[in-house]
C-alpha cells in the first residue's frame, strides 16, 4: 500500500447505497467521491481520477452501468482501472452474467449482488486495488 | 367427446395444435367401425341360425370383409404414421369426410344384400348423420345426410321399380313391401325426416358446444395472461420492497464502521427508507384488501385542501429533483369531503407522484379541486410523457404498465393507478383520465361532499 489514500468513485443513483458504501470505505481509510448519474460518470472520473470504480447497473436505464463500463474501457486513461460492479439485477431479471463467463462483453473485474456486506466490500476493494498495482 | 373443428366454420383458427385432437377423432372412427364389424359378425349368425332368416350371405360377408380391410388399413396407418395419414389438420377433415362416405356405402351395400327396405338396420343411417353433424356441424353434415338418404332412396327406389335384382330377407316379414309404392314412400318419408331432424339436433348442439368451447378457450387464455402479469408483478413488488429494505439494511450495517458524526445521517436515511417501505406495504395491502372487499371503510369530513397541500409538501423534494413545478389551485370555499382520510391522501399522493415522476424537466404538475354536480372533483394534470390511446383503457388495471412508463421508471410495480381507482370507488366516487401521448395526462376523481350542519 502506498501512503497516500487510494481513491474510489461510487457511481450509483441510490443516494442511500452511496452513503452506506461511502461510510464503509471512508472508515477504512479510502478517499471517496460519488456520482448519481451514469451520464456524468466519465466527467466525474476525469475530475476525481479514482484508482477504482464501484458501479451500479440500473440507473437512468436498466443497463446504464454496462454502458459506463464500456465507456470507461474505451478511454485510454481508464482502460486499466478496476471496476467493481454492484447490482440487484440478478434478482430482478432473468438475465445472468458474470465477468468470468461474459468477460468479453462485460468489461468489469468483479460483480457483486446488492446489498454487499461491509466485510466483503472491503476485501474485494483491497483485492482489486492490489491486483491493479 | 371433443368435436373436430371444420376449417371454414369452426370457432377459431384451425391450428396445428388441433391436429392431435383430430387424429384422435380418426382413431375414434376406427374403434366405432370395429364395433360395427363386430355387430355384423354377431348379427349374421344370430339371424341366420337363431332366427332362421335368410339373405345373400356371401355378398353380406364380402361387404363385412371389405369394411374390415379398409378399417385395418386406417388402424395400421394411424398406429404407424399418423402424420402421413394426415399431413395437415384440414386433411384430417377431408379424410374423415371420405371415411363417412365409405361407411355409408358399406351400410347401403349391407342393406341391399339383406332385403333393402325390409331390413330394420336401415335405422343405423342415423348414426352416420349424427357423427357427421358432430364433426361438420354446418354444410358438411347436410351433404352427408343427403348422401345417406340418397343412397338409401336409390336402393329402395330401384328395388321398387325392379331395376335391380331384389335380395330378399326371408323369414322376417310375411310379405315384402319392396314392390308396393305406399309403404316405400311412407318409409322414405319417415327415414329422411328422421335423418334430417337428428342431424339438425346434433349439429345445433355441436355449434353451441363449439361456440362455448371457443369462449372458454378465450377466457382461459385471458386468465393465463392475467395470471402471468400478476406473477411478474409479484416479482416487481418484491423488488420494490427489497430496494428500500436493502438500502436501510446497508445503512444500518455500516453504522459501527462510520465516523460518529456521520452516524445520525445514516440512521435518518435508514428511517426514511423504512418509511417508504412501510408506505409501499400499506399500498399493496390496501389494494389487495380493496380488491377482495375485506377492507372496512370509515369516512369522515376531510379537508381536501389540507390533504392536497400535505401531498405537495411531501413530493416537493422529488419535484425539485425532477425539475417539475407543482401548481396548486384550490378555491378557498371548497367544502370538506366525506371520505376516508388515508384513502383520500393515498389517492392524491399517487396521482401527484405519477405526475412528477412521468414528467419532463421543466414541466409542471397542477393539482386542483372544485365542486361539480354535487361532488368534489380533484384533478391532477401534468405536462409529462402522456399515455398512448391504446393504453388508456388499461391504465387502471392492476399491475398494468405502459411501455413509456416502463422506460421512465423501470421498476415501479404498476400499483398506483389501480390503487387510486379502488380507493376512489370504495368511497363512492369515479376516476377519469384524459391523455395525449407526449403532451401530458389529466387524471381526476370525485369524492362526496361532507354533509355539513346546514344540509343535514
Amino acid at each position: 500500500m502506498t501512503t497516500e489514500a487510494r481513491r474510489i468513485l461510487i457511481v450509483d443513483d441510490d443516494a442511500d447505497f452511496v452513503a452506506a458504501t461511502r461510510a464503509v470505505l471512508v472508515g477504512a481509510g479510502y478517499e471517496v467521491a460519488d456520482c448519481t448519474r451514469a451520464a456524468d460518470a466519465l466527467v466525474r472520473m476525469n475530475e476525481f481520477r479514482p484508482d477504482l470504480l464501484i458501479l451500479d447497473v440500473m440507473m437512468e436505464t436498466g443497463t446504464a452501468g454496462f454502458h459506463v463500463s464500456y465507456q470507461v474501457r474505451r478511454d485510454p486513461h481508464w482502460a486499466k482501472t478496476p471496476i467493481l460492479m454492484v447490482t440487484a439485477i440478478h434478482q430482478t431479471t432473468p438475465l445472468r452474467f458474470s465477468p468470468e463467463t461474459d468477460g468479453e462483453y462485460l468489461p468489469v473485474e468483479k460483480l457483486l449482488d446488492k446489498p454487499v456486506p461491509a466485510d466483503v466490500l472491503l476485501v474485494e476493494v483491497a483485492h482489486l486495488l492490489e491486483a491493479a498495482d | 367427446m371433443k368435436p373436430l373443428t371444420s376449417p371454414d366454420h369452426g370457432p377459431g383458427p384451425f391450428t396445428p395444435d388441433a391436429a392431435g385432437e383430430t387424429l384422435g377423432q380418426l382413431a375414434w372412427f376406427v374403434r366405432l367401425r370395429w364395433l360395427a364389424i363386430a355387430g355384423v359378425l354377431v348379427a349374421v349368425p344370430v339371424a341366420w341360425y337363431g332366427l332362421g332368416i335368410r339373405f345373400a350371405l356371401v355378398p353380406v360377408l364380402a361387404v363385412a370383409a371389405g369394411l374390415t380391410a379398409y378399417n385395418a388399413f386406417f388402424w395400421l396407418r394411424l398406429r404407424r404414421e399418423p402424420q402421413a395419414l394426415a399431413p395437415r389438420p384440414d386433411s384430417v377433415l377431408v379424410l374423415a369426410r371420405w371415411q363417412i362416405v365409405l361407411d355409408l356405402a358399406a351400410l347401403t351395400a349391407l342393406l341391399y344384400f339383406a332385403g333393402g327396405i325390409e331390413n330394420p338396420f336401415s335405422f343405423y343411417f342415423v348414426f352416420h348423420t349424427v357423427i357427421a353433424a358432430i364433426i361438420f356441424p354446418d354444410r358438411g353434415s347436410l351433404v352427408i345426410t343427403t348422401l345417406a338418404f340418397g343412397l338409401y332412396a336409390l336402393v329402395v327406389g330401384l328395388d321398387l321399380w325392379g331395376v335391380i335384382p331384389h335380395f330378399p330377407l326371408t323369414g322376417l316379414y310375411a310379405a315384402s313391401p319392396h314392390r308396393s309404392a305406399g309403404p316405400v314412400v311412407a318409409n322414405l318419408f319417415v327415414f329422411s325426416s328422421t335423418l334430417y331432424i337428428a342431424r339438425y339436433f346434433a349439429a345445433s348442439i355441436m355449434r353451441r358446444l363449439n361456440r362455448r368451447t371457443g369462449e372458454l378457450a378465450e377466457a382461459n387464455q385471458k386468465l393465463r395472461a392475467a395470471d402471468k402479469r400478476r406473477l411478474q408483478a409479484v416479482i416487481m413488488v418484491a423488488h420494490e420492497l427489497r430496494s428500500p429494505a436493502a438500502a436501510a439494511a446497508s445503512l444500518l450495517e455500516v453504522l459501527d464502521r462510520a465516523a460518529p458524526e456521520a452516524q445520525p445521517s445514516l440512521v435518518e436515511r435508514a428511517r426514511k427508507r423504512m418509511d417508504g417501505l412501510l408506505r409501499l406495504i400499506n399500498d399493496v395491502l390496501d389494494l389487495h384488501q380493496l380488491e377482495l372487499g375485506t377492507a372496512k371503510v370509515e369516512t369522515a369530513a376531510v379537508p381536501v385542501a389540507a390533504v392536497v397541500e400535505d401531498a405537495v409538501a411531501e413530493y416537493a423534494a422529488l419535484a425539485r429533483e425532477r425539475d417539475v413545478t407543482v401548481l396548486i389551485d384550490l378555491p378557498s370555499d371548497l367544502p370538506p369531503a366525506q371520505a376516508n382520510a388515508r384513502y383520500l391522501e393515498s389517492a392524491v399522493r399517487n396521482l401527484l407522484s405519477n405526475a412528477i415522476q412521468y414528467n419532463r424537466p421543466g414541466g409542471s404538475a397542477a393539482v386542483s379541486a372544485r365542486v361539480r354536480d354535487g361532488w368534489i372533483e380533484v384533478e391532477v394534470a401534468d405536462t409529462g410523457i402522456g399515455i398512448p390511446e391504446s393504453d388508456l383503457p388499461h391504465v387502471f388495471d392492476i399491475f398494468f404498465r405502459g411501455d413509456e412508463a416502463r422506460k421512465t421508471d423501470r421498476l415501479a410495480p404498476g400499483l398506483g393507478l389501480s390503487l387510486v381507482k379502488r380507493l376512489v370507488e370504495t368511497q363512492g366516487g369515479t376516476v377519469q383520465v384524459e391523455s395525449n401521448a407526449g403532451q401530458g395526462s389529466r387524471f381526476s376523481f370525485t369524492v362526496p361532499i361532507a354533509s355539513g350542519p346546514e344540509s343535514a
